[in-house]
Parts: structure tokens; sequence; C-alpha cells
């Protein structure tokens, strides 16, 4: 399991690589939390608040980009760094979790969008899953 | 898919190469390149123009996808791309405009000369600071109700003339004059709506600035004069655009988007491409968003030149005059716009992406003290080295759609430029050259540096050449905040 970050023009992409689907959401939604708040997601904070993300898509990448798009307004309209996932229920074309974290005062990064450029859940020939994001900054 | 390489392009005049329709079975149009030899050297080295290629197969795309000189890679549409779709059934896609909806720049000019300033550069940028909220997620002093929200989208910079965040005679000087007719609040989302509700008056983060310049060099002595604009003179750009809900319109448009084009039988290389025809449902609900968020924009960067003026009395006193708004224009957006394509007028929804409009002498909507000179066209330069006035002439229309660059350009990632620069040591070297910086973190400042943007005296050198705008002024910084 592994969040990995890479240079692009602009931008920050995001390389997640994990065992199970779940486990990929799950990195995912850490990962964007360590950008929006530099290494706010490996804290042990108390998450103390939580909301419901229920997605429907054409397809498992579709719902990856819309699932981390609704976290990030999420984010900002409740002003809470959501760092986990909990009683995720997750199928090719449906996702429906809750979202935990907790209250934050500022951010060090403002991401404007998570993008579909290039972006696509799928297995790698380790048998992991994975994807790659672009956040626009 | 192969990239695209020197090779594949042909020179059509000085200062436009071409990429042939031949280049790729799907693309509709040629695909065009608007820079010098030397800057198209540096653009083969990313993809955007393999961007540019994907740009050329949308749906009802006329003439040609084009780039600007400053153009660099993006996620989708590359960043200084223009493109125009035959008006009602050709498409309409969020990429081409950006998720920043409306981003764009306004130059506001003083009274004061450079000598006044003297050394009080430092508790203006403090009291600009002090004024004009920026940084990351940061709220503003406003906080719109529901109704107040409505009557934003819908009109733009008038509702801060109207409740006395601004003055009368910007309105004029305003892209469109601050308003878009065909916006629609009800299609701009709760989320939307909430996310904007705090944040009028704000810069935010990112490459988003109010800079204090003045004006070094004159080259277009009669133009100038037009615009008001004399050597030594004290002016501010604004940098900014519709914030966080501008950003919801376009996530919740492209997601829409994305659903509904198999219905229209729309099959395209990258789904951050996603768009409709724009006489669609899907096609009108976003054109109708999208221009509230325009709307909203232009309120932000009246509300911005209020909280600017503020700063300025509370620095300079009435010995500091006013600040006099230039022009203010967009460089995301999209427009119906009119051109003659094969002999016949048509309208054309123009979608620029990094992209400023640039009409010449003549254009309608000008006032009268700008319509013979032309539009004026505000080019920012990376953070401490130097910006520029240009005028749109009417050769645009005929290349470029009427549009040119929008900035310098970035060359490199903002994590490599990170990794290369030492931020308190370029915040210091910029101080000893006279240019004061005031920004949220150093890690804002190493990600604009000077070194992470293209030359910007080769890029404006690049659209002056082509034709497409005149540079009329070159501005130098002496004070930056930023988020």
């Amino acid at each position: 399991m592994a969040i990995e970050y890479k240079a692009h023009t602009a931008d920050v992409q995001m390389v997640i690589t994990a065992k199970s689907l779940e486990d990929l959401f799950m990195l995912a939604l850490k990962g964007m939390g360590n950008i929006i708040c530099e290494k706010g997601c490996d804290t042990t904070a108390e998450r103390t608040s939580s909301e419901t993300i229920h997605l429907e898509g054409t397809d498992v990448t579709n719902l990856m980009i819309d699932f981390l798009s609704d976290a990030l307004s999420l984010s900002y309209i409740r002003k809470t760094l959501f760092c986990a996932i909990r009683n995720i229920q997750i199928t090719e074309n449906s996702i429906k979790c809750e979202i935990s974290g907790y209250p934050i005062q500022k951010m060090d990064e403002e991401i404007k969008a998570v993008t579909y450029h290039g972006a696509r859940v799928c297995k790698n020939e380790k048998d992991e899953w994975t994807v790659s994001i672009i956040f626009d900054i | 898919m192969k990239k695209v390489q020197k090779s594949d392009l042909i020179r059509l005049e000085d200062y436009l190469w071409e990429i042939p329709s031949s280049f790729r079975p799907d693309m509709r149009v040629p695909a065009r390149v608007l820079a010098s030899e030397e800057l198209l050297d540096d653009i083969i080295d990313d993809r955007s123009l393999n961007q540019l290629v994907n740009v050329a197969t949308l749906p009802g795309i006329q003439v040609a996808s084009l780039v600007m000189p400053d153009v660099h890679e993006g996620y989708g549409f590359p960043i200084g791309g223009v493109a125009a779709t035959l008006y009602p059934d050709g498409v309409i896609s969020p990429g081409g405009i950006g998720y920043d909806i409306n981003c764009g720049v306004r130059l506001m000019i003083s009274a004061l000369k450079i000598e006044q300033l003297r050394n009080r550069m430092e508790s203006l940028s403090k009291e600009m600071y002090a004024q004009i909220p920026s940084g990351m997620g940061k709220g503003g002093f406003i906080h719109l109700d529901d109704a107040q929200m409505t009557d934003v989208l819908s009109n733009g910079a008038n509702w801060a003339v109207k409740n006395g965040y601004g003055e009368t005679g910007d309105l004029e000087s305003i892209e469109s004059h601050g308003r878009l007719e065909d916006a629609d609040p009800d299609m701009v989302s709760e989320m939307a709506k909430k996310r904007g509700s705090g944040q009028l008056g704000t810069i935010g983060s990112g490459n988003h600035f109010v800079e204090v310049g003045y004006v070094d060099e004159i080259f277009e002595p009669d133009i100038a004069r037009a615009y008001d604009l004399e050597k030594g003179q004290l002016v501010i750009l604004i940098h900014t655009g519709s914030r966080g809900l501008g950003h919801q319109v376009a996530t919740d448009n492209i997601r829409h988007m994305i659903a509904a084009m198999p219905k229209y039988g729309i099959e395209l290389p990258d789904r951050e491409l996603a768009c409709v025809p724009f006489n669609s449902v899907e096609g009108q609900n976003y054109f109708k968003a999208m221009c509230a968020a325009a709307n909203y924009a232009w309120c932000n960067r009246e509300v911005i030149s209020w909280e600017m003026r503020k700063a300025w009395k509370n620095t300079f006193g009435d010995a500091g005059g006013s600040l006099n708004l230039l022009y203010d224009v967009a460089h995301n957006i999209a427009k119906i716009e009119e051109y003659e394509i094969d002999g016949r007028n048509r309208k054309l929804i123009v979608h620029r992406k990094g992209a400023t409009r640039a009409f010449g002498p003549g254009f309608k909507e000008l006032p009268p003290r700008l319509s013979e000179a032309g539009q004026p066209v505000i080019i920012p330069g990376s953070m401490g080295t130097c910006s520029y006035v240009l005028a749109g002439t009417n050769i645009s229309k005929k290349i470029t759609f009427g549009s040119c660059c929008h900035g310098a350009g970035r060359r490199l990632s903002r994590r490599a430029a990170r990794r290369i620069v030492n931020a308190p040591a370029l915040k210091e070297e910029l101080a000893d050259k006279g240019i004061f910086v005031q920004a949220g973190s150093f890690k804002g400042i190493a990600e604009e540096a000077p070194l992470a943007y293209k030359d910007v005296n080769m890029v404006v050198r690049s659209i002056q050449d082509s034709g497409v705008a005149k540079i009329v002024a070159k501005l130098k910084p002496v004070g930056v905040v930023k988020g």
C-alpha cells in the first residue's frame, strides 16, 4: 500500500496502490488530506466529524474522482480534514461510506479540483489496485 | 499516443505553426501554435501540444484549436488554449474554461509616481495584507445570505457598486461591464453557493496576488495616453477568480457532462474534455452557471479593489489620490462572439482557458476613451520580474479568435520549484531589488519563483510580432501580497 506524489506542471499528481478497492479509496482520501494539510492525516487527532457519501457512477474511475471531489467540497464547507473511511460498501458503479476527520483552522494547500485527466482505476502487474490522480492547484 | 514532435509542425507564418488534421484520424480541424521558434522549442518539451490535438477532436470545433505562446501542459485542455465551436449546436466544455471560472486580471492606475512611494512600500503592503484576505481557504469580510448571493450571481460587479463596495465608474472598464446577462443563479448548486458565501473579496492562493508596481517603459505613447499611463506611475495589478464557487460549478458540471455524453454520441480521448452540445439541457445549464460564476469573479475583483483603495487611503491619506480602473479582463471563460468563417458571419462559442480577449480599435463594448486605442490586455509576469499592458488589434480576430496570451506560462511544477528554490533567500533577494513580498507561506513564494516561469518578455514579444496585440507599457513590481 503506497501513496506517492509526483510533479506535474502547475498541479500535483498522486499515485496510489493498494491491495483492495476499499483500501485504494481509503488511501486516496488520506493522500488528498495530506496535500490539504501537510501530514494532517498522519496524526492521531480524534476524528470527531463525519459525513456520509453515497455515489453512483458509470465506472469505478469516475466513482473515485467523484468521491474525492465530494470529500474535498465537504472539507471546505465543514472546515474539516477528512482522513478515514468507515462502513464502506463499494461495487464497480456505486459507493456508500462514512468519511471521518477533524476540524482544521487553516490549510497548507488549496486544491481547486480533483481532475479526471489520465485517471484510471485498474490492477497492476502485482495484482494490486492502482490509480493516478491529478489535482488542480 | 505518439508525442507531437517539432517535425510534425508546419510553419504557416513567422509566428504561427500548424499540426495538420492528418496528424491523427480523430482530429476535426488542425491545431495551431502562436509562438516564436525559440518558445516553440520549449513548448515541445511537455505534452501540451498532444492536449491541443485532443482539443481539435471536439464536435463542432471551427478552423483550428489554438494555443498562445505561454502555453503549458494542463489536465485535459492545455493552459493557454483557445477553442471556438459553432453556435448553437457545437459543444461547450467546462474543461475549456477551467475550474477557476473567470480567473482574470485588472489594472488600477494611481496619480502617484514611484518617487512618491519612497520607503512606504512595507507599510503599504502590511496595510494591503490586513485589508485583503489572502491564503488557503481564507474567508472574507462579507458573508452573503441567499438573497445577496442570488444578486451577486445575477449582477456581478454591479452588486459591489450598488452595495458600497465599488465605484460606478469602474463598470464601463470591465469586460462585459462586469456582468453576463445569461447568468442563472438557480443553475449554481447549493454546495457551490455555500463555498462562495464567505469568500467575496478574497484572493485565495496559488498564483493569485495583488501587486503594486510602476510603469517602467512606454512603447506606444499614443495608446498609453489613451490608457492614462505615464512613465513612473504607480499601478495596482489584481489577479484572482471565482474562488470555491467557480471550482464547484466546474466540478458539478464536468460530472454531469461525463454522464450525459453517451446520450449525444460523444466519445473523447480524455474525460477532462467532457462536453455536450451548447443547446442541450446540460449545455445550457452549465453555460448559465458559468455566467453566474463569472459574475461572482467580477464582483470579487471589484470588492478587492475596494479593499485596495482602503489600504491606499490608510497609507497615503488624501495625498494618495484615487485609484482608477484601467481595465479588467477574464482569461478563463467562454463567450458567444461573431467571426467571419469562409466568408460568412458565424456565431461561435469561444472557449479561452488561460487566454485573454484582445479586441482591436472600434470594439463597441469599450468606453469612448479606449475605443480608438483598442482593448487593454493585461499580462502579469512572474513574481519579481515584470508585467505588461498590451492593446488588442483587429488582426487578433483573424488569427486567434480575438485572443492572446494570459501570462508568462509555467515551466516548472510547483513541487520542482519548491525543491530548487530557497524561499527565504529569494524573499531577501527580491527585497534587495526593491520588491517587497508579503506572503502567507515560504512555500507559496518558492512555488511562484521567477525560475518556475517562462520569460514573459519573450512571450509578449511573440504576441506583438504575430500582430494580435501591441506592447503598450512594461510594469515593474515593488510589492506583492499573495496567499
